[in-house]
């Protein structure tokens, strides 16, 4: 455990801990300790997954003798987790702040340093081979001292085989699409325009604008972590009563910062609804069960007494994989639809594939409304996919060949369906809108225009569930359409 | 310089978005044929709610009350409809972005004048005619509004508010589509808007309070933190009761 510098702690890399480093022993000891406290207690283990999402059929720890907070309380501090949304990275960084505090005041009554600060879980480490697989701390039975481990103590796994291997080995399906840094290449933090990509941090929302589309960094490798860890982590009511949500989070929190470190070009909204103290704001509670009230403009600089951390590493990944000088730029004009299915796409587990039918006075329009000499950039939408059950990851192609259905010359992106049943339920703040993805292909249909396997007229889409043993009916996408700007 | 004035001006309109102006600029023109018409009698809505010597239903207080009626949701409802109308519009084909609108239009009117019909149909009862003459029935109407405002069934509405649907891209299907989603944005909305709508026509005469809920309803949207949003609308609909008791 590192220690702190002027009160500011080190949030460390969990694998470059020593098994059972103190920093995840006291952890472990103080997860044990809010397991014990009902669920009523703020600074319990299922109020703070609570926060992020609770529903009472839906949860694996209920019990006959609980007794839940009044109806506005939970409405006012439960279910409040920000998904879709330019408010997915703050909003997430002030709920990780505030656990970490609880987290840290239990460490201390117990006996503990009160440095401890959350580990992160950096999957994506290309110098780590075992960066993708879970730690056997969150894995043993026990504590060394032989103790019941609460760090294991959590369902994982997208399959029984699965979940099992995932027990022995660590290793639970995690993927190189599931931990893709393509997300940090994005430049605007949020777009608030329909058929474009909502940026990196997430799409504008509020009065005025529908939210839904998944910002860059939420869809992968945040939302394909979730996907991949599966059992609890997969879904927005249980997820954070893993231990592991917590360091997936902090490692989402700090490719937020790896982000901002890439150059000028990657800025924070300046909006007043995002970055300003009139804000919007969000209630908590902290470590002494007060509430404590925020807003976005407050957790930018993380190691203000508010926060008090910084990250052990924020180097950019990319710059040593010769990607520094890449960028997306997604301008401000709109986008216009030029094709789209005709029907609804019902997938299942196996490949399915859809035509896009490319609408040709749409093209010359937005031909015409081209500035001269900018660039074209092309836009895969897959708008308003609703489905129940456990979700789970699809991979996109376009203009895939039969006999090559996974080619990776043809692959579009990574649909992790992450808050799928979430999204698709009325009682969801979109009353049921399900989910909706954009993806940039301009490189992929530059590739298939190169190789002649372009089509004026039509676009094929294959999508191919990343778990092929999956239970039930998969999900619907309402419509797939294409954009072009 | 008037010219230049006029191309100012005209820069500044367009650099607001399009969709913005074209639901608040109508929405204008209602309240100002709504003024207008304030100005020579007592509201149609009204004086039929009133009861009182106006004549109920005669044919030509009919049509002035579905005027009245309409131009009201216009007022009212147009500069709540950004989002949904941004969506009917950039989900579509740019030539056919006017025909979606257009039937998103008709759909979220027609269900609007269909429940406005309903209410007229209401009033023709006599006894409820008498009752609706009661001075008390305003205040009745406006706590009722305030409970509804707070119950989950309206809290449900809201979140409808907020659907967004896929759309079929184009032929008879894509307008009924555009049709289908007017249709079921405005059922939404009617639930979560008549109740005080009703009540405020019914407790206080004028333009001017349903100004007033017009403004409420919309900062309930645009304000975000919605748990202190809602219960400060049954609020002012409670101050409103106790103001007129007194
Ligand atoms: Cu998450």
């Amino acid at each position: 455990m590192k220690p702190a510098v002027n009160g500011v702690r080190v949030r460390e890399d969990v694998w470059k801990l020593a098994t059972w480093d103190d920093t995840l022993l006291w952890y472990a000891r103080a997860v044990a300790r809010m397991r014990q406290l009902p669920i009523r207690n703020s600074a319990s283990w299922r109020y703070q997954a609570a926060i992020h999402a609770y529903l009472r059929n839906q949860d694996p720890l209920a019990a006959a003798t609980d007794s839940l907070p009044s109806l506005s309380h939970r409405r006012r501090f439960w279910n409040q987790c920000q998904h879709g949304s330019w408010y997915f990275l703050p909003w997430h960084r002030l709920y990780l702040g505030f656990f970490e505090q609880i987290v840290r005041s239990h460490v201390v009554a117990l006996g503990g340093p009160d440095h401890w600060a959350l580990p992160y879980w950096n999957y994506s480490d290309e110098g780590n081979p075992q960066a993708k697989l879970v730690r056997r701390e969150f894995r043993d039975a026990s504590l060394p001292d032989g103790s019941p481990n609460s760090l294991a103590d959590a369902k994982r796994g997208q399959t029984p085989s699965l979940s099992q291997q995932g027990r022995q080995t660590g290793d639970f399906g995690i993927d190189s699409s599931d931990t893709d840094l393509g997300c940090l290449l994005t430049v605007p933090f949020r777009t608030g325009r329909f058929g474009v990509p909502s940026g990196f941090g997430g799409p504008r929302t509020g009065f005025q604008h529908s939210g839904g589309v998944i910002g860059d960094l939420e869809r992968v490798p945040h939302g394909s972590i979730h996907v991949a860890v599966s059992g609890w982590m997969g879904a927005f009511e249980t997820a954070g009563l893993d231990p592991l949500f917590w360091l997936h989070h902090a490692n989402i929190d700090r490719l937020w910062e790896v982000w901002l470190g890439r150059g000028s070009q990657f800025q924070n909204p300046t909006d007043p609804s995002w970055g300003a103290p009139s804000g919007t704001d969000f209630d908590f509670h902290d470590a002494t069960g007060a509430i404590a009230t925020h807003t976005a403009d407050e957790v930018i600089d993380t190691t203000t007494p508010l926060l008090s951390y910084r990250y052990e590493d924020i180097s950019d990944p990319l710059a040593t994989a010769g990607l520094a000088e890449e960028e997306i730029i997604m301008g401000t004009g709109p986008a216009t639809l030029v094709g789209a299915s005709e029907e609804t796409v019902r997938l299942s587990s196996s490949p399915t594939t859809a035509n896009v039918q490319i609408d040709p006075t749409a093209i010359t329009e937005n031909l015409a409304a081209l500035a001269e000499g900018e660039p074209q950039r092309i836009y895969l939408n897959m708008e308003n996919i609703v489905g129940a059950g456990k979700a789970s990851s699809y991979k996109v192609f376009v203009n895939a060949p039969a006999d090559d259905p996974e080619g990776a010359s043809h692959y579009a992106g990574l649909l992790p369906m992450f808050g799928l049943a979430e999204a698709s339920r009325r009682d969801d703040p979109h009353g049921g809108s399900g989910l909706t993805y954009v993806l940039d292909i301009t490189d992929a249909v530059n590739r298939l225009k190169q190789r002649n396997e372009w089509n004026e007229e039509n676009l094929k889409v294959t999508f191919v569930p990343k778990q092929r043993e999956q239970d039930g009916e998969g999900p619907q996408v309402g419509r797939i359409s294409l954009y072009y700007r | 310089m008037a010219v230049r004035l006029a191309l100012a001006f005209s820069a500044n309109i367009r650099s607001i978005d399009r969709v913005t102006l074209w639901t608040t600029l109508p929405s204008g023109v209602a309240w100002a044929c709504l003024l207008a018409v304030s100005n020579h009698h007592d509201n149609p809505l009204r004086a039929s709610l009133s009861g009182g010597d106006t004549p109920l239903f005669a044919t030509d207080l009919f049509a002035a009350a579905a005027e009245h009626w309409f131009l009201m949701v216009a007022a009212m409802m147009l500069p709540l409809l950004v989002v949904p109308i941004r969506q009917v519009a950039f989900r579509s084909y740019r030539w056919r972005r006017g025909r979606a609108i257009a039937g998103f239009l008709a759909g979220y009117g027609a269900a609007w004048m269909f429940a406005g019909a309903g209410i007229m149909g209401f009033l023709l009862i006599p006894d409820v005619a008498a009752l609706i003459a009661v001075p008390a029935t305003g205040s009745m109407a406006l706590l009722a509004a305030a409970g509804w405002q707070l119950s989950p069934w309206r809290a449900a509405a809201m979140r409808k508010c907020h659907r967004s649907v896929a759309l079929t891209p184009r032929g008879a299907a894509a307008d009924l589509d555009c049709m289908r989603f007017g249709i079921s944005h405005g059922a939404a909305c009617i639930t979560v808007c008549l109740p005080l709508m009703l009540a405020v026509m019914s407790a206080l005469p004028g333009i001017a309070p349903a100004m007033i809920l017009a403004l409420l309803l919309y900062f309930e949207r645009a304000y975000q933190r919605i748990h202190q949003a809602v219960p400060a609308i049954a609020l002012a609909c409670v101050s409103a009761v106790i103001a007129l008791s007194s």
